[in-house]
């Protein structure tokens, strides 16, 4: 293999990373939009989605219901979707909402204690919760080449599965009513009232959203490494935090370009680093603190100046 | 000063204050030492009819204050007492003895962490990482150089200290959610390489550390007084006591000290604190260090107590642990800080009970609590400056805002 295709390899590794990590710092950025809270928890939903899609397939096994794999996938995801959002919204409602006006170091400490629940839960309420399950092989296996490049199937279609969502929560915030809505309230909640927004609904639906896209990466992780465990979430988080403030924090596109050069990063410190393969976080964690001194707004932010 | 609080000063006064201390102690005595969870239900039950009642009444309450501001030194004299009593009376169950050493290195680690983040608002999710750099510096400097524990135990805070420099310009450049991710990243960065290094030990961490002695005096034996043989763990409690001692007694100088209230206004307004003139990256940096060097004392206390070190006893749910006992006993708080630690260091233990439920509960606790309590169980009061300047002052500030009051009337 000659370096340009070393180079193509790993960024195609990188991207399908890179996507996933996009669809968890989404949700950080639309939640810092409408309430102004960072809510450490969403790693969790990240998790819980994976642990939703494992059981509504073992639910699928036991009733029967196992026939086109296609079809299958799609309930997997659609039900894990709409469960994980439900929780999404309902926590927010009992313990994020009520914590987003106090100082943020009670709403940091709340949201991480609501991580540590929603994986206790798993942990507890999933048979045998503790050890790492084991996914489904449901997608196509097998690969091909492209010179000497190599690209799975299964990567190829969570790859063309993750822009799909991507695009699909841009369609929503930029293009609909709600997503007006959304962007209004993320502008100035007490303003967008005036003008007759639903504040109370928006932030539901906001969660709703934030928490489905994390659950399409969530199986979106359990098919590309062929497993999920209860304690993913933590590490996650952070990565979509990471993420969402490297691109600038409360812009989606931010969080898209920055979840991807979080992958870019990581991908590339495992390749070219010596060690770099068991200290690829370490590298890509040191640029995102000298992202936050040299460039605290991020790629795509605006400049803020506080104000006395 | 009408009959009561007469009474009060007397040596009545001084019966009830150690009453009230003697029953606080014999109900901590009894939930450790009665097997069981029906005790911790009804001491959850006396806690919260306690809580009503003084909420009900809250004259009663304001006298027991009173009481022990009034005799604050028997009060100090009676509570030292108590804790040196602590390994007699459970000398029965060493695994408890142990929990407590625990409970008191977390405090002083949490002393360290309120200074941070209670004192001067720098959120610092990175303790448990200090935690690790102090436990791994005084367990390589026992294991490579045989230096002995009363030497590394101060080198390990120092190591914390200097560690702090890594942070230095992001302590400075960010705050709030940002200084929230530096440090959270930091912490992982840390928790990865002491996983990855081979000099650290690796995964296996470091085995076979020396436990303390001093002066040929080995921590590992039993104290035999003859009438009362106590564990060997009674050594390390009350070395424990001694740090914490002083930890606590410099947190507590530090807080009614100038510097305290420097702090106080580098957390509440940095700009106008900067526009009356505190240095405030000075104090800031000060800070970070002092309390991360207070936080790696405790760490190296741990290398040298348990003998066996190893990445996962410094993870980030460990960084979480510290900074919720501050949050939740009270910020900017010593006494809060205390009532924290003992809290959910102790009672996750007695909670074994319930296995493997037990950490599920820990998160919901946390979260209801916060919302319910958001200003922690002993809630930090608004400095009282009148109080600080002793009585000739008081009397001079009294008569000055009488005048002023009758000026603005």
């Amino acid at each position: 293999m000659t370096f340009l295709d070393i180079l193509l390899q790993q960024s195609i590794n990188g991207l399908m990373l890179g996507i996933m990590y996009s669809l968890v710092a989404v949700g950080f950025t639309l939640y810092f939009g409408v309430l102004d809270v960072i809510n450490f928890a969403h790693g969790d939903f990240f998790m819980l989605g994976g642990f939703m899609a494992l059981m509504l397939y073992a639910i699928a096994e036991a009733v029967g219901f196992a026939g086109n794999a296609l079809v299958v996938v799609i309930y997997l995801f659609i039900g894990s979707m709409i469960l994980t959002g439900v929780v999404g919204v309902v926590t927010e409602r009992v313990c994020v909402k009520p914590v987003s006006k106090a100082p943020m170091l009670i709403s940091l400490l709340v949201t991480l204690g609501l991580g540590i629940a929603i994986r206790e839960a798993v942990r507890v309420l999933y048979p045998r919760g503790s050890d790492p399950k084991g996914f489904p092989t449901l997608m196509p296996q097998g690969s091909f080449n492209v010179g000497n490049i190599v690209i799975r199937y299964e990567n190829l279609i969570i790859f063309g599965l993750g822009i799909a969502v991507i695009m699909a929560v841009n369609f929503l915030i930029n293009r609909t009513k709600m997503g007006a809505a959304i962007r209004a309230v993320a502008q100035d909640g007490e303003a967008a009232m005036m003008m007759g927004v639903d504040l109370d609904r928006t932030i539901d639906i906001t969660f709703l959203i934030g928490s489905a896209v994390a659950a399409v990466a969530g199986i979106m992780n359990g098919f590309y490494y062929g497993q999920t465990m209860f304690n993913i979430g933590a590490m996650m988080g952070v990565i979509g935090f990471s993420a969402a403030v490297i691109g600038g924090l409360g812009n989606i596109y931010g969080a898209i370009v920055g979840g991807i050069l979080f992958g870019l990063l990581e991908t590339f410190a495992a390749a070219a680093l010596p060690y770099g393969a068991e200290n690829k976080r370490v590298f890509a964690f040191l640029i995102v603190i000298l992202f936050l001194v040299f460039r605290p707004t991020g790629i795509l932010g605006e400049k803020i100046f506080e104000r006395v | 000063m009408d009959d009561q609080q007469r009474t009060l000063a007397g040596p009545w006064g001084i019966i009830i204050l150690l009453g009230v201390e003697l029953i606080i102690y014999v109900l901590f005595l009894a939930l450790l030492l009665v097997p069981g969870g029906e005790i911790l239900a009804a001491e959850a039950l006396l806690l919260v009819a306690a809580v009503f009642y003084f909420r009900r009444n809250p004259a009663l309450g304001a006298r027991i204050q009173q009481l022990f501001a009034a005799h604050a030194r028997i009060a100090w004299i009676g509570a030292v007492v108590l804790v040196l009593l602590i390994p007699f009376f459970i000398a029965s169950s060493p695994y408890w003895l142990f929990t407590i050493i625990i409970a008191g290195l977390f405090l002083t680690a949490c002393l360290g962490l309120n200074l941070q983040l209670g004192s001067s608002g720098m959120v610092n999710l990175a303790s448990a990482a200090f935690y690790a750099v102090g436990a791994y510096a005084a367990g390589l400097l026992a294991l490579g150089w045989g230096w002995p524990a009363w030497i590394t135990l101060p080198a390990g805070a120092v190591m914390a200290g200097l560690f702090s420099a890594l942070l230095f310009v992001p302590v400075l450049k960010t705050k709030g959610h940002y200084l929230a991710l530096v440090t959270i990243a930091f912490q992982f960065m840390v928790t990865i390489l002491l996983d990855n290094m081979e000099w650290t030990g690796g995964p296996q961490g470091l085995k076979n550390i020396p436990l303390f002695s001093v002066a040929g005096y080995s921590f590992n034996t039993a104290i035999n007084l003859g009438f009362i043989k106590l564990p060997a763990y009674a050594n390390f409690f009350y070395l424990m006591v001694l740090v914490v001692a002083v930890v606590g007694v410099a947190s507590q100088r530090i807080y009614s000290s100038w510097v305290g209230v420097t702090l106080s206004t580098i957390r509440d307004d940095e700009i106008a604190a900067q526009t009356f003139g505190v240095q405030v990256n000075r104090w800031k940096l000060v800070i970070f260090s002092l309390g991360n060097c207070f936080i790696g004392l405790a760490g190296a206390f741990y290398s040298h107590l348990v003998g066996f070190i190893s990445p996962p006893n410094f993870a980030f749910d460990k960084s979480l642990v510290m900074v919720s006992i501050v949050i939740l006993g009270g910020m900017d708080n010593v006494f809060g800080v205390i009532v924290g630690s003992l809290l959910l260091i102790i009672l996750p233990e007695k909670l074994r009970v319930v296995q493997d439920y037990r950490f599920l509960i820990y998160g919901l606790v946390l979260i209801i609590m916060l919302i319910f309590r958001p200003r922690g169980l002993v809630p930090f009061k608004a400095r009282d400056f009148l109080d600080l300047a002793g009585p000739v002052r008081r009397k001079r500030a009294a008569s000055a805002s009488s005048t002023v009051s009758e000026g603005g009337a």
